[in-house]
């Protein structure tokens, strides 16, 4: 017998317990990772297929070293070709940027010539890998939105409720950096939400800014500002993965 | 309505007419957009196993499954649908990687009618998901499954 969700059925809802699903897709942040600064000195690197020879015995270079990036005296291996043919020019671009209690992340892509550069750090900052490390990739354009969901930690979650609060600027930006007590106006869904968790993410591509708050078991609510502030409404993930996956193809548009 | 009927088992939905039925073993019924030569074919594909367990087993048992048969997938959303018919059921959207780059977005519809579970599960690739979207929601609209006696 399936368990049941416990919220729900608090709010007269009988739905089977999601929560399970998100523990199993979690994020997978691996090695090999290179700090941000190594990218720069690709970078900055590019226009000769190597780097300079300062930049070439700097500690940073060491990182690209290992991952197979430049070569003992700092020339570009195929696989550093192949990263920085991304930054030439590229088609579009997103920049995912999050915090949550102090914790940062972010997620960057880049699409190429047949193919998207994907540089990440962990979602929500791990001490394990060093705070500015990053985990860099190539992938397909069809995997891309998928790797912007799993980031995310998009996973099915039950949101009750549809209506929308606009709160001050100030009250909003005051949640986003600690808990705080949610507004005496607040619709239903959103009080419960306030008491979670929260995570903020903005979206930056070329269609333009999209930020989202993931509130914990309440899920995601987008956040949209305004003449009176701050809109918060509530954003089902099937919704919120459909306006990534719009978002990309329309930014890639040949 | 329109489209075409498709009826297997009890079970019926209608389709869009130039999209074709095909014959797939372990399947009630599919059928299928016609596509170019090496583009993904999108297609809408009805199981239905025997089952008296209830919606929320069914759900569970399918969210579980788009893990299950499809490594490294990406599951969205577990949605409540048409919670006030008959037959309740849930719409599960997910994601998944199909080989040589290759991505498949998938809406699973799931229902329980207390004898069986019907599944109806439409499969596009990410560029054709969002112009088949409103096509998918159609065609799991007009399922329909004749009452257990």
């Amino acid at each position: 017998m399936a368990e049941l969700d416990v919220r729900a059925a608090q709010l007269g809802e009988r739905v089977e317990d999601v929560s399970w699903v998100a523990e199993r897709q979690r994020f997978g942040f691996s090695e090999p990772t290179v700090r941000r600064a190594a990218l720069e000195l690709l970078a900055a690197g590019s226009a000769r297929s190597r780097l300079s020879r300062a930049d070439a015995a700097s500690p940073a270079a060491d990182d690209l070293r290992r991952a197979g990036l430049i070569d003992a005296k700092g020339r570009f291996t195929p696989a550093g070709e192949t990263v920085v043919a991304h930054w030439h020019a590229p088609t579009s671009l997103f920049d995912i940027t999050t915090s949550s209690l102090g914790r940062t992340g972010r997620l960057t892509v880049w699409t190429g010539p047949g193919s998207v550069l994907v540089a990440t750090t962990p979602p929500y900052g791990d001490a394990r890998f060093g705070e500015d490390a990053v985990h860099i990739w190539l992938s397909s354009y069809d995997r891309a939105v998928s790797l912007l969901a799993s980031w995310l930690g998009i996973a099915p979650v039950w949101t009750f409720g549809e209506e929308s609060t606009v709160v001050s600027a100030e009250t909003y930006a005051r949640r986003v950096s600690a808990p705080t007590t949610a507004p005496e106006h607040a619709a239903t869904h959103l009080a419960f939400a306030w008491g979670e968790p929260w995570a903020e993410h903005v979206v930056v591509s070329r269609a333009g800014v999209l930020t989202v708050v993931h509130a914990g078991r309440a899920g995601w609510l987008r956040a949209t500002p305004g003449p009176e502030g701050i809109e918060l409404v509530p954003l089902p993930t099937a919704q919120f993965f459909g306006i990534l996956q719009r978002i990309f193809l329309d930014t890639t548009a040949a | 309505m329109g489209g075409v009927v498709v009826e297997a088992q009890g079970v019926s939905f209608r389709h869009p007419a130039d999209w074709r039925s095909e014959a797939v073993e372990g399947a009630a019924a599919v059928v299928v957009l016609p596509v170019g030569e090496g583009a993904f074919a999108p297609n809408v594909v009805l199981t239905i196993v025997d089952s008296t367990a209830p919606i929320e087993d069914a759900s569970i048992a399918a969210l579980a499954a788009a893990g299950d048969q499809h490594p490294k997938a990406v599951v969205i959303a577990c949605d409540l649908w048409q919670p006030d018919t008959i037959y309740p059921g849930r719409r599960i959207t997910f994601t998944y990687p199909a080989g040589d780059g290759a991505q498949v977005d998938v809406a699973k519809w799931v229902w329980a009618t207390g004898r069986r579970h019907v599944h109806l599960s439409a499969s596009s690739a990410p560029y054709q998901t969002p112009h088949l979207a409103e096509t998918f929601l159609w065609i799991a609209s007009t399922l329909q499954i004749a009452e257990e006696a």
